[in-house]
């Protein structure tokens, strides 16, 4: 019995010993494994786990699944109006609202149709059938930007649109159902020329239920004020007229009421309230420029802006939050990925900054705000800014929150403004837009128009810290009097 | 009898001095049909672009410009008074030259009188909106014309 229980014990010891053996190997793996390839041990490029985890394939197959907000700053339109062919009764959507992305993939598939139809289904139309079209039952898409038409189509999947040989830029578009398909209209406002292109394969059951759902809430009186919206050419304000000092662009959307919006508060995601940097953002942000933080040079500038530096690239956060990077040599530059083609260097800046955002904990919904047309190749400034509550933030103190220069598919340049904007639930109104409009008359010679080029509610920072208001934001230009 | 005279040229002046300004002074909550103007360029009306127009739309934006510092103000006809009464009160143009107001609108026949005043100088722009069922719309596009050859 002795016997049996000693050979029993015997056994259990080795199996014992075994399996702490073998949880040893595999913890030393484990761990030995992390510290290859998670720490950058050695210089940059030495590395050979570090290495590979940069490399583009195993970036691209990672960067799939890390920013959901990549791409939908390029193409996304910045407001959808549903006109209901009623006609002061249209619905205007932004990014918050619930039925903005029911209307977005609606509007998404009609231009993947439209971008591959053939040359003959494209056709020029008339200002006339797009000045007809926004004023029955359509959805109009209004982009901040001027999109080239041979980058546009390949956000939609779509690359050698026949839309090309026919215009060169796309800046707005309406999508008509109509009894033979769906019809959709590009505006190329450098021209103001319009292209009919019919979606022959798209089925427009789509764009019919998205404007009865919004009909049914007219009918229903489920309508407030902010639902009467005129278009400037519905006014005729885009006529002059004697005694009349400003003219707005046809397209401006006009509210006849006040617009309410949440006040924000604005804050720098990266300091501490000693009014020094999180380290461990700092080393993350070190991290993804390619700057080690073992090898780099260090030093605080008089205004407190930290400073580092490792070869031809210098990386600096100011205390206020404002990031900076530049590089002298593009080939060392970061994202050694080359980016093939305006597309991809797009794409890639666009990743890119999602990134930094998510590292920064700034906020990361944010918009093109650079047009995407004529855009060199070689050397190319791309810019983004911050949206908020659906409106754009509009930077007073910097041209944008976002500047990136890319030469030859490498970023050579980065500056950012980081920052996160918080809702505060303290409601604001904006004054009437005839208010807006009076103050940039005021500032206008007496022999020359004032032309409001766009108007739309932005919020506004001065990159102080607190809260900030909505107000009208309006772009103009001026022309000569006839 | 000096004395008489001097106070009966007294009162007269002092008549003909209000009457002016009371003559074009700016309407209260309602305004008669038939009113007294003197000019026809403080506002100009761009929509409606004619003075009537329809629409299956549950109010209007009437948009007009004008000789800044011009008061406007927007009066509808009631039929049981006679009279208009004031629907949109008094809104001063600005250095731009534009104005819009949204009216809401009744069923079928809507007479409004937009009314601007500068000074001494007053103008009245009598507008017609006709608010017609969507579905009357829908039955006027859905009818075609033919045009026959008659001559044949």
């Amino acid at each position: 019995m002795n016997w049996v229980w000693n050979k029993v014990s015997m056994n259990g010891k080795e199996r014992l010993k075994s399996m702490l053996l073998g949880f040893l190997v595999i913890c030393s793996l484990v761990l030995g494994g992390k510290i290859w390839t998670q720490k950058k041990l050695w210089p940059d490029g030495y590395n050979f786990f570090y290495s590979i985890k940069k490399s583009p394939i195993v970036r691209r197959l990672t960067d799939r699944k890390a920013s959901p907000y990549t791409k939908t700053h390029i193409a996304l339109p910045d407001r959808i109006i549903i006109n209901t062919g009623y006609q002061t009764t249209r619905f205007l959507l932004n990014s918050t609202h619930e039925q903005f992305k029911m209307a977005n993939d609606i509007a998404y598939e009609a231009l993947a149709a439209a971008f591959s139809a053939d040359s003959k289904n494209i056709s020029e139309a008339s200002s006339d059938e797009w000045y007809n079209t926004l004023t029955s039952r359509s959805v109009y898409l209004s982009y901040d930007i001027n999109y080239s038409s041979d980058i546009m189509p390949e956000f939609f999947g779509c690359s050698g649109s026949a839309i090309s040989g026919f215009t060169d830029i796309i800046s707005d578009v309406v999508i008509s159902g109509g009894d033979m398909g769906v019809s959709v209209i590009f505006k190329n406002g450098s021209s103001n020329r319009y292209y009919r292109v019919n979606a022959v394969d798209f089925d427009r059951s789509g764009i019919d239920e998205l404007i009865v759902y919004f009909q049914d809430k007219f009918d229903e009186n489920d309508t407030s004020s902010s639902t009467i919206i005129n278009y400037s050419f519905d006014l005729l304000f885009d006529k002059a007229k004697e005694s009349q000092r400003v003219i707005i662009s046809p397209m401006v959307p006009i509210f006849n009421n006040p617009v309410e919006y949440e006040t924000i508060n604005s804050e720098n995601p990266t300091a501490r309230s000693d009014g020094t940097h999180n380290s461990q953002t700092v080393k993350e942000l070190l991290d993804i420029f390619d700057i080690n933080s073992n090898t780099m040079r260090k030093y605080t500038e008089a205004d407190g802006t930290s400073v580092f530096v490792e070869n031809d690239m210098i990386l600096k956060l100011s205390p206020g939050g404002y990031l900076t990077y530049t590089s002298k040599n593009p080939q060392r530059s970061i994202l050694k990925r080359n980016a093939g083609s305006v597309y991809d260097a797009v794409s890639m800046v666009s990743e890119f900054t999602d990134r930094i955002n998510d590292i920064s904990g700034s906020n990361k919904d944010l918009y093109i705000s650079s047009d995407l047309t004529d855009m060199d190749y070689a050397k190319s400034k791309i810019t983004f800014d911050y949206i908020v509550n659906g409106i754009p933030v509009t930077m007073t103190e910097t041209e944008h929150a976002v500047e990136v220069f890319v030469e030859n598919g490498y970023i050579t340049e980065y500056r950012q403004i980081l920052r996160r904007y918080e809702n505060t639930s303290v409601i604001t109104s904006t004054p009437m837009y005839i208010s807006a409009i009076d103050s940039v008359s005021d500032n206008g010679s007496e022999n020359k128009y004032t032309v409001v080029e766009k108007m739309y509610v932005s919020y506004f920072d001065d990159l102080s810290i607190g809260e900030k208001t909505a107000d009208w934001r309006l772009i103009t230009s001026e022309l000569e009097r006839s | 009898m000096m004395k008489k005279l001097l106070t009966a040229v007294l009162i007269a002046s002092a008549v003909i001095m209000t009457a002016v300004p009371v003559s074009y002074a700016s309407y209260g909550p309602s305004m008669p049909s038939e009113i007294h103007t003197n000019s026809q360029g403080l506002i100009y009306i761009k929509k409606p672009e004619s003075c009537s127009a329809s629409t299956s739309d549950k109010t209007y934006t009437i948009s007009a410009v004008g000789t800044p510092g011009t008061v406007v103000s927007v009066y509808k006809y009631n039929a049981s008074s006679g009279l208009y009464i004031l629907v949109k009160d008094d809104v001063v143009i600005g250095s731009s030259g534009l104005y819009s107001m949204v009216v809401d609108l009744d069923d079928n026949s809507n007479s409004f009188r937009v009314y601007a005043q500068n000074g001494y100088s007053n103008q009245t722009v009598n507008i017609e909106i006709n608010k017609i069922k969507q579905s009357t719309i829908n039955k006027l596009k859905g009818i075609s014309v033919t045009i026959r050859d008659f001559f044949n």
